[in-house]
């Protein structure tokens, strides 16, 4: 593996991207997604190439670009880091990529915007494989917004819809939130390290550097244990609104208005998974700080039982993928925060939630390509309750989207089945291991009550969607097809993946060996453990059951529950009112000021302004009477000042 | 200061001060411009008059350069007036006014001089035909008496 | 500042011997600028040499040498006179023989203060070239007797104001003690100084020319050229116009 192949990771997509917008339109005109495919493809390949050829785990590469900037004691280098971590992130990003690329041909053909949709896809993908290349903290932050910027591009594609542009503005809002507070986790972070190495980092090295970061912990962790937890837990902010935590989940579902290949690779696959993968790289840094941790594990605990409950009632299958997304990243952390349990169970807990952040990326992709396809075909209808009965109409969508469901509910011997498992075996050590023994008690029933739920809701979309008397909108025309073969071989190729990749490194560990390399991850794996697969599958397959019973076996069952748990359904039905509550808590009270301020601005300023303007005019008005453009006027004036110079040096004399 | 020098040098300004006077109240091009060769001579009289009182050359050096700038400028103006009149038919120097302010009042100085110390009267016409370049007679009993004007006009 | 000028007056003047010269002088050019109906020429007349004897009464300093202060005395009122007779005139081709007049007299006193060749240069350029290039343009632009604009003056009060405070100032400063560091301060950075042997005062001229301000000469005889092209251009520009 070439050092020059690793540049071509990034360097690729971003060749694509800016061939697309500066020739998109004209020389590129109409293979616009080709040029997409190619430039993630290579990046793919060479990825896959870095993963198996190279021997990254033991040896880590790192490549300095150049020096970036240099203040004070701060020296930022542009430097690529290969690691295992950075490598499993890297296949995974460009692979799902590559694949949602080939599916987006199909799916946008036809769009006048197209050229612009392939330079956002593939300026996101330099993006994100530089977000998780990146050597120091600082690169990390700049591709961070860089994500959050091709999220922007892409949830606002239509513009012109007017919801389209509220929630690519939210997005973009509500992630500055997070974001502030990452920023401001880096400046602590500077000012620790900084201060623990006397402002000398070790040679090679900068003061940001992740490495060097790991070196200094240690003694932060001594001098200042509190500003350490400060520190983590304002990082930790920065991944809450990346990776759409509670609170700051409301902008996930509301990004479902970009396009569906968006929506799966961006808003489901790899994008959102940034915050789970940087608490995962700074697990050296967070293991100093368990209440950190206590706090990243309650948070995703509250936000998986909360998300997994919304989705139980949503209509817009779009919007039931997204719920679960912010639930199954919710897993994630939860999986993360349970490293408090000990040396020995950090590992295995960060491996554990980046396991199912690589199973997740492949069948979360797989669902809503899925819900892509049935929307194409549907004419743009993406409402349960106006079609069914579509496993006949489309059997390849049907089948993948089932293998996908059955993967997210955690059914043996799909991969979601695997990746779930370890993380309800980590928290059933931190249960028991843990500082914390009563969180973590309440967090597994958490847990395994938010697989319950998912096992549910995502078979409810399911059944009701392709089980059932075959009916279509209006929208959809007289004969719905199948998707094109552009789209259906994506959806397969996940498919496939979705069901082995678990098989294939879950049982043997090898997914774990793997990552050990990473820095702060070396440990053992723990051994998989039949009760609690036991207790996961069960769960899984009684969410099924009940799932089938309750809308296939039952019909009228649901409408009745509803009506029963009517306080409960309407909570859910209206996502628990957050929107509701931020409007009125957060966004109501600022427009308020926004708006006093706007009067003070226009009513009192502008006056004031426009009153000292008003005061050089009238002076001027005084003076105009002399501009008459009369050369003797002038001369008169001249004769006038030489006089009054003449008097002035008679009388000063 | 001897009293050559002094009287040189009241001479000058009393010059100077008529240049003036003609540059800012007269309205024909050449006149003004006559004033003003009216100051360069005030000032090279000055020159001369230091020259010779500190019993050197530079004064009269300097006096040859105003009268080398002297005409250059006359050459230069004399054809910019050539070329002013052959636009507008006329000398005077108010009709030139597009610089200035538009929507000034009192621009026209025909408006201007209503408002000065002196009484505007109606100004005779004069005959188009004017026998062999002589001055009529209209106009010297104008300037001498007040009834020319008004039997004319 | 007026006021402030008249208080500190030296002992040597006071305001009356400032003042009735150019009173005098103002009364008489406001009755021979009046408009063309009330114009008053004799009591004008009268008004502007009185103010020049004035003048001469209240300003002039003798310098004891009779025939220099007599020949001085009336280069200096034939000067004033034609000055005064150039601005009363409403007819240019008038004004400009007035202006010629002044030249002469002008030429009269550079004569007087040694200065044979400017005089002489004077009366070639002005008298010579000059007034006869003005009287060309004059019939040119076929002045037909005179305009409107010859006999109305523009501001005459504000002018007469501006120029009697002028000449108030001038006056008074020109009558101020000397100060002593500029009185003796005489640098000789003249490399050509007149030796007292020197009689032939062109020769010096000529030398202090082409050795002092070589380079004055230079950028002079470039202006001139310039000039000449200049002229040409304008002249050709405005012809094509005219077409």
């Amino acid at each position: 593996m070439a050092d020059w192949m690793l540049w071509w990771i990034p360097g690729a997509p971003l060749v694509a991207a800016i061939l697309l917008a500066c020739f998109g339109k004209t020389a590129l005109r109409g293979i616009s997604p080709l040029v997409c495919v190619a430039g993630v493809g290579v990046s793919a390949v060479l990825s896959l190439l870095l993963m198996f050829t190279g021997n990254v785990a033991e040896e880590p590469i790192r490549l300095l670009g150049y020096q970036w900037l240099s203040i004070g004691d701060l020296t930022v280098d542009i430097v690529l880091q290969a690691d295992a971590l950075s490598t499993m992130m890297l296949v995974m990003v460009t692979t799902v990529a590559s694949l949602v690329a080939i599916y987006a041909a199909g799916y946008m053909h036809g769009d006048p915007g197209q050229p612009r949709f392939f330079a956002a896809v593939s300026l996101f993908v330099f993006s994100m494989t530089m977000l998780v290349l990146s050597g120091n903290l600082i690169l990390l932050y700049v591709f961070w917004e860089a994500v959050g910027l091709c999220s922007y591009l892409l949830i606002g594609f239509w513009f012109h819809k007017p919801e389209a542009a509220a929630a690519a503005k939210k997005a973009f809002l509500v992630n500055r939130i997070g974001d502030f507070g990452f920023a401001l986790g880096i400046f602590l972070i500077w000012l620790l390290v900084g201060e623990a190495l006397n402002g000398l980092p070790p040679a090679g090295q900068q003061l940001l550097d992740y490495s060097t970061v790991f070196q200094a912990a240690e003694t932060v962790s001594r001098a200042h244990p509190t500003l350490l937890m400060t520190a983590c837990l304002l990082l930790f902010a920065g991944a809450v609104g990346k990776s759409a935590q509670f609170p700051l989940h409301v902008w996930l579902p509301d990004a479902m208005e970009g396009p569906t290949p968006v929506s799966a690779l961006i808003h489901a696959a790899t994008m959102v998974t940034a915050g789970v993968y940087m608490v995962c790289r700074l697990s050296p840094l967070f293991a100093l700080a368990p209440e950190a941790q206590a706090v990243v594990a309650t948070i995703g605990g509250i936000t998986a039982l909360l998300a997994a409950l919304i989705a139980l009632t949503q209509f817009d299958l779009k919007r039931i993928l997204a719920y679960s997304t912010v639930s199954q990243l919710g897993l994630m952390f939860v999986a993360l925060g349970s490293g408090c349990s000990g040396e020995e169970i950090l590992p295995v807990a960060a491996i554990g939630a980046m396991f199912h952040l690589f199973t997740h990326a492949f069948f979360k992709a797989l669902l809503f390509l899925g819900a892509g396809s049935v929307m194409h075909s549907m004419g743009n209808v993406i409402d349960i309750r106006q079609f069914s009965g579509l496993r006949r109409v489309m059997p390849i969508t049907h089948w993948t989207f089932l293998v996908g469901a059955l993967a997210l509910a955690g059914i043996p011997p799909l991969s979601g089945f695997w990746s779930k498992d370890e993380i309800l075996a980590v928290v059933g050590l931190a249960a028991e291991e843990s500082p914390y023994p009563s969180l973590f008690g309440w967090l597994r029933i958490g847990v395994l009550l938010t697989s319950g739920l998912t096992a549910f809701y995502i078979f409810r979309a399911y059944l009701l969607t392709f089980w059932g008397e075959e009916r279509f909108p209006k929208a959809a025309g007289h004969h719905p097809h199948e998707s094109p073969p552009v789209m259906a071989y994506p959806l397969i190729a996940l498919a496939v993946c979705a069901a082995g990749i678990g098989l294939a490194v879950g049982p043997s560990h090898a997914f774990f060996h793997f990552l050990s390399h990473a820095p702060g991850l070396k440990g053992e794996p723990h051994p998989l453990a039949a009760s609690v697969m036991a207790t996961g599958t069960l769960v899984g397959l009684a969410g099924v059951f009940t799932a089938w019973w309750v809308y296939i076996a039952r019909p009228g069952l649901a409408t009745t529950w509803a009506k029963r748990f009517s306080g409960f359904y309407r909570m859910s039905l209206g996502k628990f009112f957050f929107d509701e509550i931020y409007s009125a808590v957060a966004v109501k009270p600022l427009e308020g000021i926004a708006d006093t301020s706007s009067l003070v601005d226009k009513s009192v300023i502008d006056r004031l302004v426009d009153w000292i303007a008003g005061r050089p005019a009238l002076v001027g008005r005084w003076f105009r009477k002399w501009q008459s453009g009369l050369i003797q006027s002038y001369a008169a004036m001249m004769f006038l000042g030489l006089m009054l110079l003449t008097v002035y040096l008679v009388w000063v004399e | 200061m001897t009293p050559q020098l002094y009287n040189s040098l009241l001479i000058g300004a009393v010059l100077f001060v008529l240049g003036t006077l003609g540059f800012l109240t007269r309205r024909n091009l050449i006149v003004m411009f006559l004033s003003a060769e009216l100051m360069l001579q005030a000032v090279a009289l000055n020159l001369i008059a230091f020259g010779r009182a500190h019993g050197n050359y530079h004064g009269q050096s300097f006096t040859i350069f105003v009268l080398t700038v002297a005409a250059c400028e006359a050459a230069i103006a004399l054809v910019l007036f050539l070329a002013l009149y052959q636009r507008f038919n006329s000398l005077d120097v108010s009709v030139w006014h597009e610089l200035g302010e538009s929507d000034v009042e009192d621009v026209e100085p025909e408006l201007l001089a209503e408002k000065e110390f002196f009484q505007v009267e109606e100004f005779p016409t004069y005959p188009t035909l004017s026998p062999a370049g002589r001055e009529p007679a209209l106009s010297k009993s104008s300037a001498g008496t007040k009834k020319g004007g008004a039997k004319r006009g | 500042m007026l006021l402030t000028l008249f208080a500190q007056q030296s002992a040597t003047m006071n305001p009356w011997e400032l003042g009735i010269p150019i009173l005098l002088g103002v009364v008489g050019y406001m009755l021979a600028a009046a408009s063309p109906q009330r114009r008053q020429n004799i009591p004008a007349t009268v008004c502007l040499l009185g103010a020049i004897v004035a003048a001469w009464f209240t300003w002039w300093q003798l310098s004891g040498n009779v025939l220099e202060d007599v020949l001085f005395t009336c280069f200096a009122g034939l000067m004033a006179m034609a000055a005064c007779g150039m601005q009363v005139e409403t007819h240019p081709v008038y004004s400009a023989l007035w202006f010629a007049l002044v030249i002469l007299a002008t030429c009269g006193l550079f004569l007087m203060q040694g200065a044979a060749f400017i005089s002489a240069a004077t009366i070639i350029v002005y008298a010579g070239a000059i007034v006869v290039t003005f009287l060309f343009v004059i019939m040119l632009a076929r002045q037909t007797g005179k305009s409107t604009y010859d006999v109305r003056l523009m501001q005459p009060m504000l002018a007469m104001v501006s120029g009697g405070l002028l000449l108030a100032a001038l006056v008074y400063a020109i009558q101020q003690p000397v100060p002593v560091a500029s009185q003796a301060a005489a640098p000789s950075v003249n490399m050509s100084a007149p030796t007292p042997a020197d009689t032939n005062t062109l020769a010096v001229l000529g030398r202090s020319l082409f050795v002092d301000h070589l380079v004055a000469v230079e950028l002079a005889s470039v202006l001139l050229l310039v000039a000449i092209f200049g002229t040409l251009v304008i002249a050709l520009q405005s012809r094509g116009q005219a077409r």
